[in-house]
């Protein structure tokens, strides 16, 4: 049986429907909000349903065979896995963000605020900056607000919400998007499934 | 699991003493190592270890010490071997590692097998042999990827690369990323011809001849067809070992290219998340360490294998024989000697305790009256 890992939320629904159109339809996934795992009817395949950062995780250890994950959160995590196929969906850009008008003092150490402490820090330290992270896990936004950092490093999809928060993007650096990526035994011993995965998907892209 | 007078081997230790019968066969000799080494060799191949974290302390004579992050390393620096005299040997030892996710240390117990000399194909066919067979005394149920990194580095070598994008274009390939490697070939300028060759190569694995023959179409240099036809060689010498059924080619595997070049390979055991075997030929690692041998080798991770499932016994014990202070130490024996003779496993007490399964309680005096 071939298990995929799909993430809950707006991106997972995305996927979902691409997953159906190639034929990869679990008929228990339309009433989901409970169940972490549903099966197909033929038991060939079975979803489960994690927290998006997870998906990774659980992909790299093995539970899941091939699982969908965005570029933001492999950037960050550097998981061991193959990364088989950019479904280009759920884009979005990496980005440094600053208030309106900011200048850089380079005299003075970066304050960055983000919740990608390691892309933050590979970022920086390519430009040759001295940065002092602080790690937050949602709205932050409010790190140049309250001015407990300088700038934000975070994804950024249509730039509204920087905006309503009187910041504008400074430097975008990545393209993020949804990508396929499969464990690296599971995709040596199940290699004819997840192989015809990639076509399907790759197909339905093309049309 | 194997059964040794009684004693119920994990996995992981019957598959260590099999494994010592099968290289001392092939004239392998064991080799223990010291648990310390100069703090110094890891701070300087911090790349040959990915990562620089090693368990560091001051001796009582001052020197700065680690715990041995790896066992290659020490063996690259402390070989004798010469090109005329070789020297085969293996290991079993304990390292001590970083655990990313739980940022502690970790104890990895490792068995390994290095051979270090004039290595010639032969040389790397018995090893790749030695690999199957380890793999195959764990489980029937695995794969053993072979590749010849010239394939890749020759490639990538005729394309000029700056250090950068050569490393990048590295690490695409062995996450099998052709998306990847199509955008980031056009970014840094690479013609079209040349990303259509590098796209194909995360899909260059499979059967030994079949992937061969698909690679021999993106040959573009002479480098490039020797690193295909040494691969075809050894695969011939793994076929007379009677090794080929679970091996395939996947040239997608690149190593570190300081350190190691030429044939290097990989074990997978169904049901276990990531590889429980890699090896590979390091010349490039006995040369920077100024010595002109080849050297061959792989390491099996143990604590990786311990995690396949095994049968638990329901019981812990067959006999709990619960005695009281009036039995004397000779009635108690007796009974003890004839169930063991009976070949069951007995535990006496004289209390129950707590968390035992046993399968049947006997006091004393049945004992005596059943036996």
């Amino acid at each position: 049986m071939l298990s995929i890992a799909l993430p809950k939320g707006r991106l997972g629904d995305k996927v979902y429907k691409m997953m159906t159109s190639a034929g990869y339809e679990c008929p228990d996934y339309a009433d989901n909000d409970r169940k972490l795992i549903v099966e197909s009817a033929d038991g060939t395949m079975r979803y489960l349903l994690v927290k998006p950062s997870d998906v990774a995780v659980y992909v790299e250890h093995g539970v899941a065979d091939v699982g969908i994950v965005g570029k933001d959160i492999l950037m960050e995590d550097e998981p061991d896995v193959y990364e088989l196929l950019d479904l280009g969906i759920g884009k979005c850009r990496m980005c440094v963000a600053a208030p309106v008008g900011y200048e850089d003092d380079q005299e003075r150490t970066l304050r960055v605020a983000t919740k990608y402490v390691n892309v933050a820090k590979k970022h920086f330290m390519e430009k040759n900056r001295d940065i002092e992270i602080i790690k937050l896990n949602g709205s932050i936004e409010l790190g140049p607000i309250l001015d407990l950092t300088d700038v934000i490093v975070d994804i950024v999809e249509t730039g509204t919400t920087i905006k309503e928060n009187n910041l504008e993007i400074s430097e975008a650096f990545k393209d993020i998007s949804a990508r396929l990526i499969a464990n690296k035994a599971g995709f040596k011993f199940k290699n004819e499934a997840i192989t015809e995965m990639v076509n399907r998907l790759k197909e339905g892209m093309e049309e | 699991m194997m059964d040794i007078s009684g004693v119920k081997l994990r996995p992981a230790e019957a598959a260590t003493l099999r494994l010592r019968g099968i290289y001392e066969k092939f004239g392998y000799r064991k080799f223990r190592m010291g648990r310390f080494e100069e703090y110094s060799l890891y701070a300087a191949n911090a790349d040959f270890l990915k990562g620089d974290k090693v368990i560091s302390f001051t001796d009582l004579d001052g020197r700065l010490l680690a715990m041995k992050p790896d066992v290659t390393l020490s063996i690259i620096k402390n070989s004798k071997a010469t090109m005329e005299n070789g020297e085969k040997f293996y290991y079993i030892e304990n390292v001590y590692r970083e655990d990313k996710e739980s940022n502690n240390f970790r104890e990895v117990s490792q068995m390994g097998l290095e051979s270090i000399g004039n290595v010639d194909d032969y040389g790397v066919t018995e090893v790749l042999a030695l690999a199957a067979r380890s793999l195959a005394e764990i489980s029937d149920n695995y794969i053993l990827e072979i590749s010849n990194m010239e394939f890749v580095t020759e490639l990538l070598g005729s394309m000029n690369l700056g250090y950068e994008d050569y490393v990048h274009m590295l690490t695409l390939i062995r996450q099998k990323n052709a998306p990847g490697i199509y955008k980031v070939g056009s970014q840094i300028g690479l013609k079209d011809s040349q990303i259509d060759v590098l796209k194909e190569i995360p899909t260059l694995y499979g059967s030994v001849d079949e992937t061969i023959k698909r690679a021999r179409k993106l040959v573009v240099n002479t480098p490039m067809a020797d690193a295909l036809d040494s691969l075809r060689d050894v695969c011939g010498g793994l076929a007379a070992f009677g090794m080929t059924e679970k091996v395939q080619i996947d040239l997608s595997i690149v190593n570190d290219i300081d350190y190691y070049n030429g044939i290097i390979f990989r074990g997978f055991i169904e049901g276990l998340p990531s590889n429980v075997l890699s090896g590979g030929q390091y010349d490039r690692a006995m040369k920077i360490f100024g010595r002109k041998v080849g050297a061959v080798g792989f390491a099996l991770y143990l604590d990786e294998i311990s995690r396949m499932e095994t049968h638990k016994d329901e019981y812990d014990i067959d006999v709990l024989l619960l005695y009281e202070e009036s039995d004397s130490p000779g009635d108690i024996a007796a009974v003890v000697t004839k169930l063991r003779e009976q070949g069951l496993s007995v535990r006496a007490e004289n209390n129950i305790p707590g968390e035992l399964k046993y399968r049947k309680l006997m006091k004393v005096k049945e004992g005596e009256d059943n036996a």
